[in-house]
Parts: C-alpha cells; sequence; structure tokens
C-alpha cells in the first residue's frame, strides 16, 4: 500500500529546469568579468550562438574570452579564433571607467581583422531607472 | 526497491525529500541569476585600411553624419558644436524615413566610454540603427 504521493514526475520536471538554467547561465555570462555601461536599448545577439568575446578590464589589459592578450597581439590573436570559429559574432566588452582612447585603440586592432560588424556589451536598464 | 530490515517488512523507496529541497533551491538561485546577465548593442567597426587617405571634412557627403563626442560633453555632429540635445533632434529628424541609418561616431581621447556608450544609446533611441565605429583619433580642437 503506497500512502505518498508520487513525487517522480514532479521530481523529473525540476531536475530538466536545473539542467536548462545551468546550461544557459554561463553562456549569457562569459569572458573577463566587466563593470559594463548602461544603456536603455539593447538587443540580444541574434545568431551565431556563443560569441567570441574581446574584454578590456579597467587597467586597460585586453582579453581574447579568459586569456590575456595584449593588445598588439590582439589582432592576431583573434585573427586565428575567427579562422577557427567563423560566423562567430565578437562582443567587445569594455569596462565603462576606462577612456575612449584606450576604447579606440582596441577598436583599430579588431578592424584589423577585417570584421563586419562587432557588438558592445551593455547592462540594460529599465525605462523608470536613471542611467 | 524493496530492501529487508530486520525482518519487519519491506521499505518501499528511497526518500527523495531532501533531494528535491537541493534542487528546488539550485533552481532558485539560477532563475534569480539569468536575468542579471548582460546585454549587447550593435555596431559596426569600419574596415583597416592602412593606405587610405583620411576625407576631409568638406568632402564628406551630405546624408552622411559624422557625431564626435567632446571631452566637454558637447558634440560634433558635422563639424557643426551642438549640445548632446541638440543633436539628437536633428537625428530624429534627420533619420525618419531614411533607409540607411548609419551613423559615424567618434569621441575625444578624455572621455569616459560609459559616456561615449551613453551617447551611443541615446543615437539608437533616436533612429540609428548601425553605428560606424571611427578608428582615428579626432583632431583636438584648437
Amino acid at each position: 500500500m503506497k500512502s505518498d504521493i508520487n513525487v517522480t514526475p514532479l521530481v523529473d520536471v525540476v531536475l530538466v529546469l536545473l539542467i536548462i538554467f545551468m546550461v544557459v547561465t554561463p553562456l549569457l555570462q562569459r569572458g573577463k568579468a566587466v563593470d559594463l555601461p548602461r544603456a536603455r536599448l539593447v538587443s540580444e545577439l541574434r545568431h551565431g550562438g556563443d560569441p567570441i568575446l574581446v574584454s578590456v578590464t579597467p587597467d586597460g589589459r585586453t582579453w581574447l574570452d579568459k586569456r590575456e592578450v595584449p593588445l598588439l597581439q590582439l589582432a592576431e590573436a583573434l585573427s586565428a579564433e575567427m579562422a577557427a570559429r567563423p560566423g562567430t559574432p565578437i562582443v567587445l566588452k569594455g569596462d565603462r571607467s576606462l577612456d575612449y582612447q584606450r576604447m579606440r585603440e582596441v577598436l583599430l586592432q579588431v578592424s584589423k581583422t577585417r570584421v563586419v560588424g562587432v557588438s558592445l556589451a551593455a547592462t540594460q536598464v529599465k525605462p523608470g531607472e536613471g542611467l | 526497491m524493496p530492501i529487508a530490515l530486520g525482518g519487519k517488512g519491506p521499505v518501499h523507496g528511497i526518500n527523495v525529500t531532501p533531494l528535491i529541497d537541493v534542487v528546488l533551491v539550485l533552481l532558485i538561485i539560477f532563475m534569480v541569476l539569468t536575468p542579471l546577465a548582460e546585454k549587447q548593442m550593435f555596431m559596426r567597426v569600419p574596415q583597416y585600411e592602412p593606405q587610405a587617405q583620411p576625407v576631409p571634412p568638406e568632402m564628406v557627403p551630405p546624408d552622411q553624419t559624422v557625431l564626435v563626442l567632446k571631452a566637454n560633453g558637447r558634440v560634433e555632429l558635422n563639424s557643426r558644436d551642438e549640445s548632446l540635445a541638440e543633436a539628437m533632434a536633428y537625428l530624429h529628424a534627420a533619420y525618419d524615413g531614411r533607409l540607411s541609418r548609419v551613423l559615424f561616431f567618434n569621441a575625444e581621447d578624455g572621455v569616459k566610454y560609459e559616456t561615449a556608450v551613453k551617447v551611443l544609446d541615446l543615437a539608437h533611441q533616436a533612429g540609428v540603427n548601425t553605428i560606424g565605429m571611427m578608428t582615428d583619433a579626432p583632431r583636438q580642437a584648437p
């Protein structure tokens, strides 16, 4: 005789949800952690999936995904990465406290790879909140 | 699976309640963290052309808009000095119904990246859909 309710379907559903969130979360927060600038009008990356991340930390150092790459070798390293994963979008994550000069230098290196489009990462703010 | 415990009859199933507790807590943690993830803005970097001659300002075609953000918070829109609000009002009017909504953007060296993104965000709201980032420093005001 069984006195408990059957919890097996509940456990199944919850485990599947858990796995989905565990897979999705690292895709959304990758690369070096930086304090991103804020913007109201942002869009999700539409295609290509897992992006190549170029991060610039507040001290001006540049990172390709999780690996530190000096600025002058960035174009070469990024080209190699793009050749290995063709069609992958490129996202530039710059810290909000950086001077624009540094970002321009990074953009120049990125443009040397003859990439067509680059996305700038920003944190979305809701219409009610201040920037 | 029945397990005999001292001959007092079988126990049906293992106790799954602690498992459900742990899994539910993990699920809630991930559900809270996921919306905090960052989102992206789209822009375009012009291709690098080492031998390209810089185009003098008077040669820029009339439908091209070049916005330079200055360190004092004002902007230079096609070489005209304007306030940010005036420039955005101009962009609103100029980009309404236009097919190619490209804005070329540059900022002076002292400008914070945060401020530059704020201006790009305003330009997006004004109807620009593609931003061309200029990779050479703007000529400093005399």
